[in-house]
This record gives C-alpha cells, sequence and structure tokens, in this order.
C-alpha cells in the first residue's frame, strides 16, 4: 500500500489505528536503522524510535502532505536524535567525559554488532564525526539518498549538504588510516 | 607514503547492525499498545475536562455572588451594629457600672434637680433692665 492510500485510510473513520500501524510497519525499519547509526545503542535507538511514532501519531492528524510521509517521518526522527545528541553532549560537558568515546565503547562492547574489523573502524570513524555531518553522511552514504531528499528532511541546502558529505568523508578517511 | 582509504567499498556500506529476534514485530505491537492506552487516558480528559471547567466556573460565580451578598446586604450591617451595642452594653455591665453610673448619676440629679426661683432675684432683674422694659410699653 503506497502513501496515499495509507493517508485516506487514517482519514476513514475509525481506521486511525488501523492505518498507523501500517504506517509502522511500513517505516519502523528504515528509521530505526537511520537512529542506530546515529546513537549506535539498540536501547537508545529503540527508545527513539519509539517516541518518533509517538510524536507522529499525535501531528498526524495536522500532516497536510505537502511533504512525502516518509520525509516527515525521517524528519521527525532526525529532530529526536539530534535533540538526544544535545543533552547527552551537555551532560558528558558537564561531567567533564567525551561523548563521542562513549559512543566508541557502546560499539566496542555491542552484541548487536556483527561487522568485520574494518567496518566496526568505520562505524567508529562515523561516530567520531559532528552530529550534523554524521546525519548527512549517513543518509548519502548508506541510505543512498538524493541531495534533494536530504535537504527536504534537514532543512539545508544542496550545497551545504555537498561540502559537509565532502568533510565528513575526508575526516572518515584520515582517522580509517590512523586505525587501521 | 600511505594509500588513501577507499571507504567506497561495497562491503563497508552494508549494514553491521543487528537487533534482536523479532523485534520489529514486538515493537509493532509495543507502540499499537501505547498509542491505546494513550487514546483511552486523553479520552477520559477530554470527557471530564469541559464539566470540570463549567462546574468550576459556576462554583466561582457562586462564592463571588454569595461573598458580595454578605459584604453589603443590610441584615448584616444590623447585625454589625447590633454586635457593637451589646458590646457596649457588656462594658457598661461589665467594667463601668459603680464608677461611671455613679458619677453619671450625681450629674443627672444636678442637672435635672428643679431650681426654685427667687422673685427677689426677678424683681432686681427686671429693675436692671427697666429701661427695656419702658420703651417695649411705649410700642
Amino acid at each position: 500500500m503506497d502513501d496515499k492510500d495509507l493517508l485516506a485510510l487514517y482519514k476513514e473513520e475509525g481506521k486511525e489505528r488501523y492505518a498507523f500501524n501500517l504506517i509502522v510497519g511500513k517505516y519502523s525499519e528504515r528509521l530505526y536503522w537511520h537512529i542506530r547509526k546515529m546513537v549506535a545503542s539498540h536501547d537508545d535507538a529503540n527508545d527513539l524510535l519509539q517516541n518518533t511514532f509517538i510524536k507522529a501519531w499525535n501531528a498526524l492528524p495536522e500532516f497536510r502532505e505537502e511533504s512525502k510521509l516518509f520525509t516527515w517521518l525521517y524528519r521527525i526522527a532526525t529532530n529526536e536524535v539530534l535533540t538526544f545528541l544535545k543533552r547527552k553532549q551537555v551532560r558528558s560537558f558537564l561531567s567533564l567525559t567525551d561523548y563521542s568515546k562513549k559512543l566508541e565503547n557502546v560499539l566496542e562492547s555491542d552484541l548487536y554488532f556483527d561487522g568485520d574489523a574494518t567496518q566496526k573502524a568505520l562505524h567508529k570513524a562515523i561516530l567520531k564525526l559532528p552530529k550534523k555531518q554524521r546525519i548527512v553522511f549517513n543518509m548519502r552514504y548508506f541510505d543512498e539518498m538524493k541531495y534533494e531528499e536530504i535537504s527536504e528532511i534537514l532543512g539545508t541546502s544542496v550545497g551545504a549538504l555537498k561540502a559537509s558529505y565532502h568533510h565528513a568523508t575526508q575526516k572518515i578517511q584520515e582517522s580509517l588510516q590512523e586505525l587501521i | 607514503m600511505k594509500e588513501k582509504f577507499n571507504i567506497d567499498q561495497p562491503h563497508l556500506r552494508e549494514n553491521p547492525y543487528t537487533v534482536p529476534e523479532g523485534y520489529f514485530r514486538s515493537f509493532q505491537c509495543s507502540i499499537s499498545e501505547r498509542i491505546s492506552h494513550k487514546d483511552s487516558k486523553v479520552g477520559v480528559w477530554s470527557l471530564i475536562k469541559p464539566q470540570l471547567a463549567l462546574v468550576s466556573t459556576f462554583a466561582i460565580i457562586f462564592l463571588m455572588g454569595y461573598g458580595a451578598m454578605q459584604l453589603f446586604s443590610p441584615s448584616t450591617i444590623e447585625s454589625g451594629s447590633q454586635t457593637v451595642v451589646a458590646n457596649t452594653q457588656s462594658i457598661e455591665e461589665n467594667h463601668l457600672e459603680t464608677s461611671f453610673i455613679d458619677f453619671f448619676d450625681e450629674e443627672t440629679d444636678s442637672l435635672t434637680k428643679k431650681k426654685e426661683i427667687d422673685p427677689g432675684q426677678i424683681i432686681e432683674y427686671l429693675n436692671t433692665d427697666a429701661g427695656i422694659v419702658y420703651l417695649a410699653s411705649l410700642e
């Protein structure tokens, strides 16, 4: 079922929850991986994904279909992640610890990480990036999204996104050369 | 010189993260549960909220009216003055009964006592103002 049909079903009286369950089923996996690559930990990713869908459920009556449903959901998830990371960074600043180091440790001890040494090194390098560069890099590199799509989700110009991706790639290559 | 690391290797783009078994299925159920739980909570509150607002508005209006009536009604003013009178009486009875009242009685006696007029004094008075009496008789 495509997004238009899902939204039409949602608007039918008494079928809101059923339609929303279908939306969750359709997009939860993709949004989960988007969040997980940003926060590394499964538990944090699970919490953030739940918050994303609860917020989407609350805001869906006001959704005007000016953007695609998926873009809208991606935007909510991205905002959730950015807010979460900001909070974590403030906390670690107050406790004088390095949050990116913490994320690396999470990855090191993660039971749900099946990659080889090179993949681990790549993801450690990604976790060292500033949060906005990390988002742009993940969307472009793993999700293979077009710059225009990323621009719509993040509200940043295509030029700025290209520059951000370029910087992120350079930084990752540098840290991988150090690690490997 | 070190070779530049190639991040375009296809296997690097693969997702190395995994999830507990059956996670996405259980996730869908937990979201569904959370939504129904949230809805039922909101439903009860949205039912009660307007009624509570109405009741509290009436209560406020009633209290304000009652307060105004209590403040400005004549019965209250009367009862207030009655209280003052009663208080005064009790003060008079309890504290001033002997001293003040006794003094008051003496005063009253001296004021209310009839004074008998001496005829000699009348004649003397008429004699001093004889001119006035004369002029009055000419008219």
